[in-house]
């Protein structure tokens, strides 16, 4: 009889583990430069996915006096979703996009293939933004059309013809939508570096050009919060939340840095800061003034301001795979920290509490079906 | 007259001339990609791939997403004000929520007031219900492709969400 049950609950194993359930809360894993160029696929992997990507964005342009030195393109953004047919245990290879330093593009982010560059046959590529080349603006990082969802990222801004000023980097497209542009700078000896533009989609905005006597300001997130603040006689500011572009500089001084992005952060803190921080989308460095650096984009994918020190760098790519793995379902939970007090202080009132729990939804349920 | 009108129509013709040529009107004309939104005046957007939904949310609420065993829950809400809601969601192979799933979920089982609404399109149930933790709530259940959603508020914030719920959109892709 031992035996015979024994026997029962591993062929239920067995089965448990050909037909795994499939409830709730997922799974998020990023892989950045750090990661390599291999991704084993989880033993608890489903079919319910998404897999997006970010590629690298832009170097801005750094070639000297007199030169213009533009700013650098964000990256693309693309995703795609219930990807069948990867195997658990199996290793896929991919390629995160590298920002590019200064006057160098960022290379695409490839799922899935052997393939350096973006093109048909790829499970999910997203291109990196390109070079700011003189006054030049860098181009975004384009989409491809080849995946349900692509948006991308803004283009640099210009830099004075034959002048001083850089260009602002372009923002990262991001989940919620395409970068925005860097602002230019359209003044020689007075007047700064353009704005960083702002990361992916909703409210963000473009990096302001520069007006005649400061740098222009960097462009906002995609709640319309973040953009550095222009330098006036110094230097840009740097963003001031996550996602926005860095400030273009004035005076002789450098660019702000656009800042890291935090779509895939999990809180709507909105106070990321640093460049290097958060994980999401990032916004474009400001352009730098007469002699000085253009600022660096934000991580993921922000380009880099121009400078007629050192261009800004672009910012690495991102891969981000989000799956909901088996594991057992659960009752929900009610997690609105207010809860124990009641709003208006109203009270149960001609509420209907049936007998059982079989009494009031059986009707109810039992109604829905007919109708 | 006849000058007044020649200056009127001239204006006109600059305007339109002007509108043109502007810098920003290839931005304001280039359609928005059917997964880009722009929020109304004083909300944010929260996207959800996985979960294949998007929404406008007020500004003044920040979010956060719980992960429980098997359960995600977001959950929207202002500390300050006590106003929020909470979307609790999860895969759901059945067209229709069972009585299992509503035991497992409703652990006061009340239903009162059910209503069948709308929501992007997609059929949904409208109750009121009871936690032992928040009093009196708002419900409003239903099934999109291959997930069962939860969304919940105070009994009192009813007509608050409602007009969230209006902003809600499937994400099809």
């Amino acid at each position: 009889m031992k035996k015979e049950i024994l026997k029962i609950l591993a062929v239920a194993n067995i089965i448990s583990l050909i037909f795994p359930s499939t409830a709730g809360a997922f799974v998020r894993v990023f892989l950045t430069t750090a990661q390599g160029t291999s991704w084993t696929v989880p033993s608890d992997w489903s079919d319910i996915n998404t897999i997006e990507a970010i590629g690298g964005g832009g170097g801005g342009d750094g070639s000297g006096n007199n030169s213009g030195n533009a700013g650098a393109g964000g990256a693309a953004y693309a995703a795609i979703s219930n990807v069948a047919g990867l195997s658990r245990g199996s290793s896929v290879t991919v390629q995160v996009g590298v920002g590019g330093v200064q006057d160098t593009d960022g290379t695409d982010t490839i799922f899935n293939s052997a393939s350096t560059n973006c093109g048909a046959d790829i499970m999910l590529c997203a291109n990196g933004g390109a070079q700011g080349v003189t006054a030049t603006a860098g181009l975004a990082g384009t989409t491809t059309g080849l995946f349900p969802i692509e948006f991308a990222g803004g283009a640099g801004g210009t830099g004075w013809t034959n002048g001083d000023n850089g260009g602002g980097g372009g923002g990262a497209a991001g989940p919620y939508g395409t970068g925005k542009n860097g602002g230019s700078a359209v003044n020689n000896s007075g007047g700064g570096g353009g704005g960083g533009g702002g990361a992916g989609g909703g409210l963000s905005t473009a990096g302001v050009t520069a007006p005649a006597t400061t740098g222009g300001d960097g462009g906002n997130n995609y709640n319309l919060m973040g953009g550095g603040k222009f330098g006036s006689s110094g230097a840009g500011g740097n963003a001031t939340s996550s996602g926005g572009g860095g400030g273009g500089g004035d005076a002789g001084a450098a660019g702000g840095n656009g800042a890291g992005g935090w779509e895939w952060q999990g809180f709507a803190t909105n106070t990321i800061i640093s460049n290097t921080a958060g994980i999401g989308a990032g916004g474009g460095g400001g352009g730098g003034s007469n002699t000085t650096n253009g600022g660096h984009g934000g991580f993921y994918g922000g380009g880099g301001g121009g400078g007629e020190g050192v261009g800004g760098n672009g910012q690495n790519g991102i891969i981000v795979i989000t799956y909901i793995p088996s594991v057992a379902p659960q009752p929900r939970k009610i997690r609105l920290l207010g809860g124990v007090r009641l709003l208006g202080g109203v009270r149960l009132n001609q509420m209907y509490i049936p007998n059982s729990l079989l009494d009031s939804p059986i009707a109810f349920w039992d109604k829905k079906r007919k109708t | 007259m006849k000058y007044f009108r020649i200056i009127i129509l001239g204006a006109g013709f600059l305007g339109i001339f002007f509108y043109f040529l502007s810098p920003g009107f290839s931005e304001k004309n280039t359609p928005l990609s059917p997964f880009e939104r722009i929020p109304p005046a004083g909300m944010l957007e929260y996207k959800s791939l996985i979960f294949r939904f998007s929404l406008f949310y007020p500004n003044d609420l920040k979010f956060k997403e719980y992960q429980g065993g098997s359960d995600t829950t977001v959950v929207f809400e202002n500390a300050k004000t006590g106003k929020g809601f909470q979307i609790f969601v999860k895969p759901y192979e059945h067209e229709q929520i069972s009585l299992d799933q509503l035991k497992m979920d409703l652990s006061s089982g009340i239903v009162k007031d059910p209503v069948d609404i709308s929501v992007d399109g997609v059929g949904a149930t409208m109750f009121y219900s009871q936690n032992s933790a928040i009093g009196d709530t708002r419900e409003v259940w239903f099934v999109k492709n291959g997930f069962l959603y939860e969304v919940t508020t105070y009994k009192e914030l009813d007509a608050w969400l409602s007009s969230i719920m209006q902003t809600w959109k499937f994400l099809e892709f």
